[in-house]
């Protein structure tokens, strides 16, 4: 032991009882984590140290790791003596070390192990055999095989199987026999399996005949084994042998060899795919035809455009499938020469299908075509193609199609088609030229159908075509015009006020209704107008609903309002009790979307809505939002922010001392911004302002009006990160230069409010890291200030 | 003479479900067992055993009790009142699911090696602490069942070689449980990054959860019913605590890889697979970690790991507070992609339409449902073993780097680290006897 003084393995013994001091763990850890430390940091040195713990049984397991890690000659010898003298599970251990040290000089002792009488000392030894794999473990290995007990065969055969992947590279004639003795072997399926992939690997497309064989097996590890073989062995498959195994199959198996022939990166299983596409069993013809889509070439198009068009379910999804991903450059321009008058009408449907599917822009010619095509099935398939691949050049086609066919579906397609490719030029509103001149002279039916197009878009030309409609005499014609301009793509105040008028008073109450809908749908739209603006729109849409089915889409509209005007509106309407419910909605959505900024009016609003007899899921939900922001009302969360300011040379500690344009009032403009609160965030009344501005090293203004109904002592609770400074009525009131995240109340500062309102100034400056500030306002003893309310501005 | 051999075995599965007595006993035939020669009909189930029945086993198991190609015939746990609990759960849904509402067809087991013994088994389900993974893996790959088995694969770079290796030679299909590559939108977002769409590959950020902590535990004394020698298995000894086994092992360097591997098996799995890169590894790793003071969980806490790809790519996994997600950012675009989210820069790439020229992933829809169709049709699943293993060592070269607190530079095709032996002897860690891969 002497040679352990002053060891790692004396120093990591220290440390490790230290720390482990009084977890009363006995001796054994200590050592594990010793032999853990050196299997990564011991050298040749150590190795005495540890042999001599191999001789301690408390010990001699962790040795045993830290010698299997510890790299040169050393180790093994060590090993190797302790083999003689270790006994059972330890040995077993041993065994296993030398094995993954894979230091040929351990085979002697590992061959004795594999043969001793120790059946999981012999199991342990044999797999390191396996492991080490050179020529005289590989010749041990191969003599064990033959005369191993019953219990180790299983894992001499395995070492056998790792011997022979490992001499693969090197020596591959003795790795093949290897394999060639346990496939010829009545063994366990497998181990046959095993070998026989190992001699698929070796011999390459040499083995085919033995693969060929194996799919006739009748063990279905041998046979899955085949399958694999079938999909990865390089080199040509000799076809005519292929054809006539596959002829025997049974037809489940028949599908899992197509299956994996079309895995193979050559395409040698062709021939074999489109034979069993057609067979008359139902799952070789599934696996037939998706095959094809893998390896079929030109010569799979018509086939796989048949079964589209013949078959049903799941076979023609997959001919679908199929037909749509064949792979090579040459299928476009090969089903595009398909398209020819000779080729039944339904594989031509199935081809332009297809073609729009593939992505083919270079088939718009013959699409084009298509839409003048005798067929009309041609033609709808050509029209949805168009609008697929949207080129351009296919507009003048739908156009025509639109205004000639007498099909309506027809129509209809070449219509929503036309509209895609409008809508995905450049300059949609140019686009619309062609549809308004196609408008001059149209039929009724095809005139709405070019009135659907014209939303796409958009433009004042288009849009005064559409209101020039609405008057048309064909009242269908006047009402495809409605929908249309409620379908504009903005929120174009000319379409807003038409509608609008519209459904005030035309006569016609189908038209009213649609008009309704369309202006609600425009006033909803997102829009640089004042939200006051859209309010007022809402407000005048809700007063000419003269129906409660008419006041629904309404206030659906309303809900998606985040304004307190907007939530006033919807709450008018609580009372009424045909239209409650969408009301109650309106309410709640509006209240969710607001809560953090106007806490008060939120709650009073979901207070009525609940009061009016709101009920089932949304009350529940109400009641939760209600109770959330009873805590948020308590503080301060109407703010304006400023800032962020910088002034060169100014530290962070003198941030807030330094007085920029806010506290001067007469400072030139400071442009406020009203502070949007997060209100998905856990403390809405909370001002983050790291999200709000940003920045570092610099500071930020807060400020807001309270109204008090009379002159009263008051209590300011401040939470800030970093420092605060605060005014009252342009007084400061409390200061505290701190470095600290935001915690509610932290501060205190006792204050007197003045009846009315009373402006408050919040200076919060920044290091780096979070960045915000709270505010509550209470009584000198902690109660709610009767009466307060906060706001961005006076009154 | 197959079909002969086929009714040879079906009736013999008549006559073994006849002695169970007052079951309802759903046809079940081991494909590759019984000492019989023959292969499933596809009338016919899967057998399974599922081996670790905690959380995670519960939930894997009880998706294979919905497909009704499997049969799950075992359960096994070193912790009783789990195998006990999983071994309710199989015969409540075979019962609420047979006409005679009854069921006594679920064998629970203490040790897997029990399982794997079992002849008329055809898969096994390893869902354990990572420790063990691989070694029941292996075992279960020389027993020739085939395996699904929960990420992260293994618990070092040279168990994943081993035990890919072994999967391979021996014709077994192992899925790994990286069930986002079953999720339409993880393989949309690689599509995207695949094929261009957001130009040139340059950056991907990864967003992991932070690692915890714990204080110093005193030896407790091991649970009735709690076989804890065997839960350590191949990992050195330590006292018990319950700190240091169910769920905890994750933050614990002698079972698994702390939060880089937990939740990096699966986006660092998602990284690899937008790249091409699933079957390589990075070539140089950096990074730097905020370790815990004290305490018995030693992995970092906040980490920040820096992967270089040959491709000139850079992939950053960082620990996030909330988000775990996988941003991809290219010279024309980003995708930025959640289990929650796909995100795309411009918005149009979302509606992406990809022609047949274009590379399309292997698409799957339901992970545990791929695997049986795998084993099935003997072909790779969605997650292999080679793609686990690598989407596990590149978890497990992060670690390295931050424990040895230098960068690494990585040769992907050899797999060592290059003229760095120093850093090559924490590729392997050795296994308490008797356990070997």
């Amino acid at each position: 032991m002497a040679d352990l003084v002053g060891s790692r393995l004396i120093l990591a013994f220290a440390v490790l009882l230290a720390a482990r001091a009084g977890a009363g763990s006995p001796p054994p850890f200590t050592d594990t984590v010793t032999g853990e430390t050196l299997a990564v940091t011991g050298t040749a040195a150590d190795v005495p140290g540890l042999a001599a713990l191999l001789a301690d049984p408390g010990r001699a397991d962790a040795a045993r790791r830290a010698l299997e890690g510890i790299p040169g000659r050393e180790a093994t010898p060590v090993l190797v003596a302790a083999a003689a003298s270790s006994p059972g599970p330890g040995l077993a251990g041993i065994a296993n070390s030398l094995g993954e040290r894979r230091d040929p000089a351990a085979v002697p002792v590992l061959v004795r192990l594999a043969g001793g009488s120790d059946t999981l000392v012999a199991a342990c030894a044999a797999g390191s055999l396996g492991r080490i794999c050179d020529v005289s473990a590989a010749e041990a290995l191969t003599s064990l095989r033959r005369k191993a007990a019953r219990e180790v065969r299983s894992a001499v055969t395995d070492a056998c199987l790792e011997c022979a992947d490992a001499l693969r590279g090197r020596d591959p004639r003795r790795a093949g026999k290897i394999y060639a003795a346990l496939w010829s072997r009545t063994g366990p399926g497998r181990v046959r399996a095993a070998a026989l992939l190992g001699l698929a690997g070796t011999g390459g497309a040499n083995s085919f005949p033995t693969i060929l064989k194996a799919l006739a097996d009748p063990d279905a590890a041998v046979f899955g084994a085949a399958l694999r073989a079938v999909r990865e062995t390089p080199g040509p498959v000799p076809s005519e042998s292929m054809k006539a195994a596959f002829r025997k199959l049974p037809p489940g198996d028949q599908g899992l060899v197509v299956e994996a022939l079309s895995r193979r990166t050559d395409a040698a299983g062709r021939g074999i795919a489109a034979a069993a596409a057609g067979s008359r069993d139902e799952a070789v013809a599934l696996a037939g035809l998706r095959a094809l889509g893998r390896i079929g070439d030109t010569s799979s198009i018509l086939l796989l455009a048949k079964a589209s068009a013949t078959l049903t379910g799941e076979a023609r999804d997959a001919a679908r499938a199929s037909l749509d991903a064949l792979p090579g450059p040459l299928i476009d321009a090969a089903m595009i020469a398909l398209l020819k008058p000779s080729t039944a009408p339904r594989v031509r449907t199935e081809l332009i299908r297809s073609l729009a599917a593939r992505n083919a822009l270079g088939a718009a010619p013959a699409l084009e075509a298509g839409t003048r095509d005798a067929d009309p099935g041609i033609q709808l398939e050509a029209a949805k193609a168009l609008g697929i691949l949207a080129p351009a050049t296919g507009l003048a086609p739908l156009l025509a199609l639109v205004l000639a066919t007498p099909d309506d579906e027809v129509r209809g397609a070449a219509a929503k088609s036309a509209a895609a490719i409008v809508g995905g030029v450049r300059n949609p509103a140019a686009a619309a030229a062609p549809v308004l001149e196609a408008l001059a002279g149209a039929a009724p039916a095809a005139r709405i159908a070019l009135l659907s197009i014209l939303p796409a878009a958009g433009g004042a030309a288009a849009l005064a075509a559409v209101e020039r409609e609405a008057g048309n005499a064909d009242p269908a014609v006047g009402k495809a015009a409605i929908r249309a301009m409620g379908d504009w793509p903005e929120s174009n105040p000319r379409a807003y006020g038409f509608l609008a008028a519209t459904a005030d008073s035309h006569p016609d109450v189908t038209r009213r209704v649609l008009a309704l809908r369309g202006a609600v749908r425009l006033a909803g739209l997102p829009s640089d107008r004042a939200v006051q603006d859209t309010v007022g729109m809402f407000a005048f849409l809700l007063s000419v609903a003269r129906r409660p089915e008419d006041c629904r889409p309404v206030l659906a509209g309303l809900g998606r309002i985040a304004d307190p005007g907007a939530l006033a509106l919807a709450s008018s309407k609580l009372e009424d009790s045909a239209v409650r419910d969408e009301a109650s909605s309106a309410v709640l959505a509006i209240a969710k979307a607001i809560k953090a900024s106007y806490p008060e009016e939120a709650a009073a609003a979901l207070d009525r809505a609940v009061r009016a007899g709101m009920q089932g899921k949304p009350a529940e939900e109400a009641a939760k939002l209600l109770a959330d922001l009873r805590k948020l009302i308590e503080f301060v969360t109407a703010w304006e922010v400023a800032g962020p300011y910088r002034a060169a040379g100014v530290s962070d500690d003198a941030l807030l001392d330094h007085g920029f344009p806010p506290e001067d009032a007469k400072a030139a403009v400071v442009e406020w911004k009203r502070v949007q609160s997060d209100a998905e965030s856990e403390s809405p009344w909370q001002v983050d302002l790291s999200s709000v501005i940003g920045g570092e090293h610099c500071a930020a203004y807060l400020r807001t009006w309270l109204w008090s109904p009379v002159k009263q002592k008051a209590r300011f609770e401040i939470g800030s990160d970093d420092g605060v400074k605060v005014w009252l009525n342009g007084e400061v009131v409390h200061a505290n230069n701190a470095r600290r995240p935001v915690a509610d109340g932290e501060d205190k500062a006792d204050v007197k409010l003045l009846k009315g309102w009373n402006p408050v100034l919040l200076k919060v400056t920044q290091g780096d890291g979070g960045w915000g500030a709270s505010l509550r306002v209470r009584t000198r003893d902690g109660k709610p200030v009767e009466g307060l309310k906060a706001r961005t501005k006076p009154e | 003479m197959a079909r002969e051999r086929r009714i040879g075995r079906r009736e013999f599965m008549k006559q073994g479900a006849a002695l169970v007595a007052g079951a309802a006993f759903p046809l079940v035939i081991p494909s590759a067992a019984l000492g019989l020669s023959g292969r499933p009909s596809p009338s016919n189930r899967l057998t399974m055993g599922v081996i670790g029945t905690g959380g995670m086993g519960l939930g894997d198991m009880r998706s294979f009790l919905w497909h009704d190609r499997v049969q799950v015939v075992a359960v096994c746990d070193v912790d009783r009142p789990h195998r006990e609990e999983a071994k309710g759960v199989v015969e409540k849904h075979y019962a609420d699911h047979a006409p005679s509402g009854g069921f006594k067809g679920v064998d629970a087991y203490g040790d897997f090696r029990e399982v794997l013994a079992r002849e008329d088994l055809d898969l096994v389900c390893i869902a354990t602490p990572d420790h063990w993974h691989a070694p029941i893996a292996a075992a279960a790959a020389r027993a020739g069942k085939d395996i699904y088995c929960e990420k992260p694969l293994t618990r070092t770079v040279a168990e994943g070689r081993a035990l890919s290796d072994l999967v391979r030679r021996t014709g077994r299909v192992l899925q790994v449980g990286s069930q986002q590559r079953s999720d339409r939108r993880f393989r949309l977002a690689c599509e995207l990054v695949r094929n261009g769409r957001i130009g040139t590959l340059q950056t991907v950020r990864v967003t992991l959860p932070a690692g915890a902590t714990t204080g110093l535990h005193p030896a407790e004394p091991v649970p009735e019913g709690f076989d804890y020698d065997r839960w350590l298995g191949p990992a050195p000894w330590g006292p018990y605590t319950k700190e240091r086994c169910h769920y905890n092992w994750r933050h614990q360097w002698d079972y698994a890889g702390g939060e880089l591997a937990d939740w990096g098996a699966h986006h660092l799995d998602i990284a690899h697979w937008a790249m091409g890169l699933d079957r390589s590894g990075p070539v140089e790793i950096g990074g730097t970690a905020e370790w815990p003071k004290e305490g018995l969980w030693d992995m970092p806490v906040h980490f920040e790991v820096t992967y270089r790809y040959a491709n000139g790519v850079t992939v950053i996994a960082t620990d996030h507070r909330s988000d775990r997600s996988v941003t991809f950012e290219g010279t024309a675009g980003t995708v930025a992609v959640s289990r929650e989210f796909i995100r795309t820069t411009p918005e149009s790439l979302a509606k992406t339409r990809f022609g047949p020229g274009e590379v399309r992933l292997y698409e799957s829809t339901w992970h545990h449902g791929n695997f049986i169709d795998a084993v099935i049709g003997r072909r790779d699943p969605v997650a292999p073993a080679e793609v686990g293993h690598r989407s596990a060592s590149v978890c497990h070269l992060g670690n390295i780097a931050l424990r040895l607190g230098r960068k690494l530079r990585w040769d992907p095709a050899r797999e060592r680290f290059v003229n760095d032996p120093a850093a090559d002897r924490w590729l392997a860690r050795a296994y308490r006897a008797p356990w070997r891969i």
